[in-house]
């Protein structure tokens, strides 16, 4: 997929979720698939967080 | 043929005999008086139960009227009746929902997972040994080249990961804030 796909993708997927945030029943769908979101980036990228710790942390809690 | 004159006898003679009619008496006025009236009470009557009986009518046959459109209400088909009624709860387990929807709390708004979020992707997810913001101030400050993902201001370091890394992996992708998938195991 080429750059403008991408791009087109994730502008289409922010506008729709700012559509969907802004009705009363959306706001909370919205808002917990968000948090969902974020974890979700946690698990898939644990890998690289470790790095985010030095070793000497890593030693000290086994 | 009688003629005028003989007619005019005629009646004259007649006019002339005594009246065989009385005049009536006391008793016999009171009596056709009562005949009168009593006849007149029959008519009455009469005319009341006419009315009744014409009222009862009307209502006998708006009853039948009435039996008559229910009958042909019942049994008329039930699909569009049970159509609708399926609709129309359908549409009120939606409006519920979205009701209950509405009143899940939200600690913190939407704010506070976006800001989250664009941190993660922008400060704290290293690609290739450096995060977006530091390839982006590295190739602002031209260390860093856009073809072979290594920045000349760290090269150990980014040699060590490029030499670690699977080769078939791609290089990290300036072009908006895609997440990148690392493959290594």
């Amino acid at each position: 997929m080429s750059a403008i796909q991408f791009f087109t993708a994730w502008l289409l997927m922010i506008l729709l979720l700012a559509m969907v945030s802004s009705t009363e029943w959306g706001k909370s769908i919205v808002y917990y698939t968000l948090w969902l979101a974020v974890i979700l980036l946690l698990v898939t990228h644990t890998e690289e967080l470790k790095t985010l710790m030095p070793q000497k942390a890593y030693a000290l809690n086994g | 043929m009688e003629t005028r004159a003989e007619k005019i006898a005629r009646l004259q003679s007649i006019l002339a005999q005594p009246s065989s009619i009385a005049p009536l008496t006391a008793n016999q006025k009171r009596g056709f008086d009562a005949a009168r009236l009593a006849r007149l009470d029959t008519l009455k009557e009469l005319e009341k139960a006419d009315k009744a009986d014409k009222a009862d009518k009307a209502i006998a046959d708006k009853a039948l009227a009435d039996n008559a459109m229910t009958y042909q209400e019942n049994n008329k088909s039930t699909v569009s009746s049970t159509l609708g009624n399926a609709l129309s709860t359908a549409g009120d387990i939606v409006v519920s929902a979205g009701d209950a929807a509405a009143h899940i709390p939200t600690p913190g708004s939407i704010a506070t997972p976006l800001i989250i979020l664009l941190v993660f992707f922008l400060a704290l997810i290293p690609i290739a040994g450096n995060t977006r913001l530091k390839w982006l101030w590295l190739v602002v400050t031209g260390n860093a080249d856009m073809a072979s993902g290594v920045a000349s201001g760290d090269i150990k370091r980014a040699s060590a990961t490029t030499n670690s890394t699977n080769p078939s992996t791609s290089p990290p992708s300036f072009v908006g804030i895609i997440p990148y998938m690392s493959l290594e195991v």
